[in-house]
């Protein structure tokens, strides 16, 4: 390899340690015509979530008697990578898609709702790795804010093998010119996995310790996003009194 | 309310175990314990035990006894016909629209032959809903409930309220209509564009 994604002093290509996020900010309601919404800057990557909904199902055969309908769908826009991406959905879109709404199923009342559709759209504005992640974890905040009941927030992080190392938070050229990849979506307080996918290959050892490097990134994650709701709630009920 | 007694309690959030409070709003049980499932100011009552999160936001989606506004979009039928809800009271505005359904046995308090003796095609109503997920049945069956404008089927003028039925200015007709206590076009008060041909 003619570049080395690992420092001598063990510092990424980013000047961060194994086990260090990137800077993650969450903003909550930023969509008006949203019913939830939510941004993120994930580092580089920057995601747009809104959500829709309970709202009646159209068409109306893909209503359920007994529960909600989720959709989800990831986009990347045509500028969110260097070179310009085709606006139409790709394989890979399509597939994110699907894992996104699996991943945030689980955590959502779906029996509440019945003959209803809850509708999320992710928007990834720019794209530097784990845009899965930072959409899953977006995602949650955007539906918590719609005020849509929840299991749990679900919260969501990468760990890739580079250079022979496990390094949490994967962006783009760790993730491009690593060994493996692994992104991880939890119900933090309930400890519950929502998602679990790894391209590349690990040994059993490292793959165990993969997931609870995983786990441990989670609960940081989980931090900020609490964070981020209390800090926009309590904003919130002080207008309102 | 004080900046630092305020808690802001997330979805998933462990509130207590059942031993401890009775689960209120916003709350579920799994296993025991008490978790919350909304955004919200945590609300704990010492004197019922009961723990509430009072939710930030809510879901704008109809429940039984809600009132909503909508317009009759038909198809219109003998004994039913659609209404399209628009808005929910005392909820946050619709992203879209619910079906509703009125049927003439709960048009009215009284006896009504069929549904074109309570509502016409393009009108607008006050109505309850009545069950809890779509298609939602609707009722007019209460004084503040039913048309609260509408217009001539024939001139397509503004219908006003004129004895407690609905009048075309302009045709001189009368309407059958199962009329809210909140009609907005009353006689006398009205000064729309055919009033002042008289």
């Amino acid at each position: 390899m003619d570049k080395k994604l690992i420092t001598e002093d063990g510092r990424r290509l980013d000047g961060r340690r194994f086990d260090e996020l990137r800077p993650i900010k969450f903003q909550i309601g930023v969509l008006k015509n949203a019913d939830g919404s939510a941004y993120v800057e994930w580092g580089r990557t920057k995601i747009l979530v809104g959500v829709f909904g309970p709202r009646e199902s159209h068409p109306k055969h893909l209503a359920m008697p007994d529960r909600c309908l989720i959709r989800a769908r990831y986009h990347m826009a045509p500028f969110s990578v260097e070179e310009r991406k085709s606006p139409a959905p790709s394989r890979r879109e399509i597939e994110l898609s699907k894992v996104i709404r699996e991943a945030l199923e689980p955590a959502i009342f779906v029996e509440l709702f019945p003959r209803t559709t809850i509708d999320i759209f992710a928007e990834v504005l720019q794209a530097d790795g784990s845009t899965r992640c930072a959409a899953i974890s977006t995602a949650a905040l955007a539906l918590a804010d719609a005020g849509i009941p929840m299991r749990d927030l679900v919260s969501s992080v990468a760990v890739a093998k580079v250079d022979g190392s496990l390094v949490l938070d994967v962006m783009d050229a760790e993730d491009k010119l690593g060994d493996s990849d692994m992104p991880l979506a939890m119900m933090p307080s309930k400890n519950l996995v929502t998602l679990i996918q790894m391209d590349g290959l690990l040994t059993h050892e490292e793959f165990v310790k993969s997931v609870e490097l995983a786990k441990k990134g989670c609960m940081e994650v989980y931090a900020k996003q609490k964070e981020a709701l209390d800090s926009h709630f309590r904003i919130a009920s002080k207008e309102e009194v | 309310m004080s900046e630092g007694k305020t808690r802001i309690a997330v979805p998933g959030e462990k509130l207590g175990v059942e031993e401890e409070f009775i689960p209120g709003e916003g709350v579920y049980v799994e296993e025991g314990k008490l978790y919350s499932s909304i955004t919200g100011a945590l609300v704990v009552d010492p004197k019922s035990k009961k723990v509430g999160v009072s939710p930030s936001t809510k879901v704008a989606v109809p429940e039984v006894g809600d009132i909503v506004e909508g317009v009759v979009v038909g198809p219109m039928r003998e004994d039913s016909t659609v209404v399209e809800i628009l808005r929910i009271k005392r909820k946050r505005s619709l992203k879209g629209v619910f079906t509703g359904i009125l049927h003439v046995s709960q048009a009215a308090k009284g006896y009504v032959d069929t549904i074109f003796d309570a509502v016409g095609l393009n009108d607008w109503v006050l109505a309850k809903v009545v069950t809890d997920w779509p298609p939602y049945q609707l009722s007019t069956a209460d004084d503040e409930l039913g048309v609260i404008y509408a217009t001539c089927p024939k001139c397509g003028g503004e219908l006003i309220l004129k004895r407690g039925r609905l009048f075309c200015n302009r045709d001189k007709t009368f309407e059958r209509r199962k009329v809210s206590i909140h009609y907005l076009l009353k006689e006398g008060s009205y000064v729309g564009k055919d009033s002042k041909r008289g």
